[in-house]
């Protein structure tokens, strides 16, 4: 929860040194960065891509890049803190879009090279750097981030480098500079998995220094350059792990793991990829270099063009659930069988408030077992969980027509019909993910209140398991 | 249209008035690491005993006990009517308990002057206690289900499969202090949302320092000119220790010495220290309220009259702010002006939280936002708040302070001939009370 009052006061709280009070729409040297120096000669460079709510890596942005830290090395600040000036985080990582023009392994190479020209001076910048991390933070974006000598989580961070589910690897010297940050076969994992890390995770894992609270950025800042916040280091463990030996047999593990999952003749990001360590583990810039090589020739791939397709296809399918129409907070679900139960608490589970009937109580009550084995899946805290079942509200009132504790503002009301009951002119939905998708948003366009949403489901023979 | 301003109460309540006859508090023992001489009832009673004897008004007189405490121990369920009863007052003694937080032992003074005005009680005797030293401690829900399942067990390899499962930790207890300064809902602790605040409001630690050295000041000069002579009666344990002044206060505090003092609720790079903190004690305080009938009755020499009170809420993340909804609704619901308040009492959980108050009542986009004010009342002025010392160098037993702050602004206006005053404190949850008092 946060009040009214407690929001409004939030918008104070980002710092962003000197560049509070920036009107990041007025005039601007770049498209994608802001710059600025503290009283204590602590450039400030904030990642702000105009007119968007989110930062991508685009090569405008890297050229960009290249240029300020030409500046910096001319005029070298005392220290540099890295952060985005967006809401929605750090970085999403590189431009996919431009990843659908590079189709020729020569030209992919070139980009690259020129890319990971640009970032190596940012991580040999002789001074203090600092990345500080908030919201997502993937791909190209951690790839940056990696090249700062210090990182530092906000609590709402999630990093990950999920290039593989593009049927790529890391292609700005994340693979190399991952592994030599933290426990290589970690890193790998991660990598090899996709896997995001929130911030709790990435600093156990070492990905980050520390992990704060956006009211202590300027302490930690100067708590940095006072030389009070140690660096993570990689320990002996890790040190041995980058021996050859160690890494052919970590190398032969990975390969059986990924097998169980897919098929290298069809995917080879991941046999790229693990070859990519196993060979060049011990040495960053070979393993940089490598990357490149790699990355250029998975690029044109019929996987990767194909997986880069489905990816923009997903993009079109969220873009097309947002409407005009006042976004749904409260639900009323009628039946609380495997279908309406897993809807309600699936709702609950998104931050809705559900009230969910059905005659038969014990129904609920295995419904809401089953929202609370969801939270534990979905690793909920305690707490987290406990809001979750206080959003679910059993509803056993006997259901009249025109209630408006039921149709009230901004409901919408869904039923989870089993199959016996459900008129086959409904429709079979029955995945609930398509709860955003607006096939749903039935009624939107009927005589009905506009407030006021319905929608049936009804379980075809087939079951599938809830989110 | 502001989020408050639909449950604030416009109407100035009916004039029917309720006097503070008198009151006194024990000292405030600070606690140090171990279960302190005296339970909460034991305060309660030790406070409540001078106080009934230098009354006109016989014991009997009285007819209802209304006492604040938050950590009500269990072998004193409704520690209301056991003090009652233990001071004497008699079988027939209605006592009820009340429970707010840190607002409690306001509530018991709000909830009396209720009933006073609504006819239904002449005399009042309403308090708050707390033995935070005695706050129990509990086992681990791990270790509970441990316990159960050993009594279950029927027979002797089930016995002994549980003895297996027994770990080392079961015997480690939770503080329930601990746990009760933690807030559930929005997972912070008190400390932290004072931390909030200090950032949000640009409140440094040497100015919540600063504020701290003046807190110790004031008090340390309180005790030495004797301006707490009759609030704070002397207590004396079973052992026979006698305990006559605040013992938290240190008169020598410097801006120097906290500075040394690292944060306590977010190291390393937090502001709030245990020196610009409120201190963990023990404590009693009553009030005697009575009705007009009482007063003509009794002959009594009402020392004030409770005008009004208000109650806010908000976000618990920032429930040290909320003091400043509940004084501006105060003020907005008389036509007063900041200037037309002479003394106030501002409950001092955190110096952090008291600076931010300060802040926003002075910030006119806060109040304009907010508290739909044209403009902001402006800060409270430091020689007219808390001119004694608070909660920093005297205590803050929860569920006492908000019947001290009252009782202390009722004694500081006589002093120093003030018209009127207003106590407030911060509640722990995200809520305030604030009560606008005014000399007879």
């Amino acid at each position: 929860m946060s009040g009214p009052i407690l929001s409004q006061l939030q918008q104070r709280e980002r710092q962003l040194g000197p560049l509070s009070d920036v009107d990041s729409t007025g005039d601007r040297p770049w498209t994608s960065w802001l710059l600025a120096r503290d009283d204590d000669d602590i450039a400030w460079l904030l990642f702000d891509k105009r007119d968007a709510a989110v930062n991508v890596l685009s090569e405008a942005a890297l050229n960009e890049l290249g240029e300020i830290l030409d500046g910096l090395e001319q005029d070298r600040p005392k220290a540099l803190v890295l952060r985005s000036a967006k809401d929605t985080g750090f970085c999403v990582g590189a431009d996919i879009n431009e990843f659908l023009e590079m189709k020729d392994a020569a030209v992919v190479t070139a980009k690259l090279r020129s890319a990971h020209a640009v970032v190596n001076r940012l991580a040999e910048l002789p001074i203090p750097t600092v990345a500080i991390i908030h919201g997502s933070c993937l791909g190209g974006g951690l790839e940056v981030a990696l090249c700062c000598a210090y990182r530092l989580a906000l609590p709402d961070a999630r990093m990950g480098l999920p290039e593989i589910r593009l049927g790529l690897h890391p292609g700005l010297g994340g693979t190399a500079r991952l592994t030599h940050l933290i426990d290589p076969v970690k890193a790998m994992s991660l990598m090899l998995t996709g896997q995001t890390l929130d911030a709790r995770r990435a600093k156990s894992a070492g990905l980050v220094d520390k992990v704060i609270e956006e009211r202590h950025v300027l302490r930690a800042i100067q708590a940095i350059l006072s030389g009070d916040l140690k660096r993570q280091g990689s320990g002996l463990k890790e040190r041995l792990l980058t021996t050859s030996p160690a890494r052919h047999l970590e190398a032969r593990q990975m390969r059986n793991k990924s097998a169980e999952k897919v098929n290298p003749q069809h995917y080879p990001a991941p046999e790229a990829l693990i070859t990519l360590w196993e060979e060049h583990g011990d040495d960053p810039e070979a393993m940089r270099e490598a990357e490149i090589r790699s990355f250029a020739e998975l690029m044109p791939t019929a996987t990767a063009q194909n997986l880069i397709r489905i990816f923009f296809l997903r993009e079109k399918m969220k873009r097309l659930t947002k409407t005009a129409a006042a976004p749904v907070r409260r639900v009323h679900v009628v039946g609380a069988g495997a279908m309406g139960g897993d809807i309600a608490g699936w709702c609950a589970y998104q931050g809705l408030r559900v009230t969910l009937f059905d005659t038969d109580p014990a129904m609920i009550a295995r419904a809401v077992k089953k929202t609370a084995a969801l939270c534990q899946r979905k690793h909920r805290s305690e707490t987290g969980t406990r809001d979750v079942l206080d959003r679910l509200i059993p509803d056993r009132r006997p259901r009249r027509s025109g209630d408006r504790s039921r149709t009230g503002k901004n409901c919408h009301q869904t039923g989870g019909l089993r199959g016996d009951r459900a008129a086959p002119e409904t429709g079979g939905c029955s995945r609930h993910k398509h709860l955003k998708h607006p096939a749903h948003r039935a009624g939107e366009h009927s005589a009905r209140p506009r407030s006021f949403r319905r929608s049936a489901f009804f379980q075809s023979g087939r079951q599938d398991a809830a989110g | 249209m502001t989020p408050n301003k639909k449950k604030t109460n416009r109407r100035a309540p009916a004039a029917a008035p309720v006097y503070i006859i008198d009151g006194a508090r024990t000292p405030f023992l600070k606690v140090r690491g171990k279960p302190g001489p005296f339970t909460p009832v034991d305060l309660a009673v030790l406070c409540g005993r001078p106080l009934l004897l230098r009354q006109v008004v016989p014991m009997a007189a009285f007819d209802q006990v209304i006492l604040g405490c938050v950590n009500v121990l269990a072998n004193e369920m409704n520690p209301a009517r056991i003090a009652a009863l233990r001071l004497g007052m008699g079988e027939t003694m209605r006592a009820f308990t009340v429970q707010i937080n840190c607002g409690s032992g306001m509530q018991s003074i709000d909830t009396g002057w209720r009933l006073i005005r609504e006819g239904a009680r002449d005399l009042v005797l309403a308090g708050g206690t707390e033995s935070l030293s005695h706050a129990p401690l509990q086992l681990k829900p791990d270790a509970v289900e441990w316990l159960a399942g050993m009594r279950t067990a029927d027979s002797l390899m089930e016995r002994a499969q549980q003895l297996i499962e027994l770990r080392a930790d079961y015997f480690k207890p939770e503080l329930a202090l601990r746990s009760g300064l933690n807030d559930p809902v929005v997972g912070l602790s008190m400390g932290e949302t004072a931390e909030v605040l200090a950032h949000l409001f640009g409140v440094t630690r040497e100015e919540a320092d600063q504020y701290a050295v003046i807190s110790h000041k004031r008090l340390a000069r309180a005790q030495e000119e004797g301006f707490l002579s009759e609030e704070v009666v002397p207590i004396i344990s079973s052992d026979g220790q006698l305990f006559e002044h605040d013992d938290g206060v240190r008169p020598d505090s410097s801006i120097e010495a906290l500075a040394k003092l690292e944060p306590v609720f977010e190291r390393p790079f937090g502001q709030v220290t245990a020196g610009n903190s409120s201190q963990v004690t023990d404590g009693a305080s009553w009030v005697i309220l009575a009705s007009e009938t009482a007063v003509e009755k009794y002959r009594l020499t009402p020392k004030a009259v409770i005008v009004d009170s208000a109650w806010s809420a908000l976000d618990p993340a920032i429930m040290g702010l909320t003091p400043v909804l509940a004084m501006t609704e105060l003020l907005q619901r008389h036509d007063l002006n900041r200037e037309d308040i002479a003394l106030w009492e501002l409950n001092e959980a955190f110096a952090a939280q008291v600076l931010s108050c300060l802040r926003a009542l002075a910030d006119d986009d806060f109040c304009h936002r907010f508290l739909d004010l044209e403009q902001a009342p402006g800060a409270i002025d430091q020689a007219a708040l808390n001119v004694d010392g608070g909660a920093i160098s005297v205590g803050h037993p929860v569920g006492t302070s908000g019947n001290r702050i009252v009782l202390h602004l009722v004694n500081a206006m006589a002093r120093e001939k003030a018209k009127r005053g207003i106590a407030s404190e911060c509640i722990g949850g995200g809520q305030a009370g604030a009560m606008l008092l005014e000399t007879v």
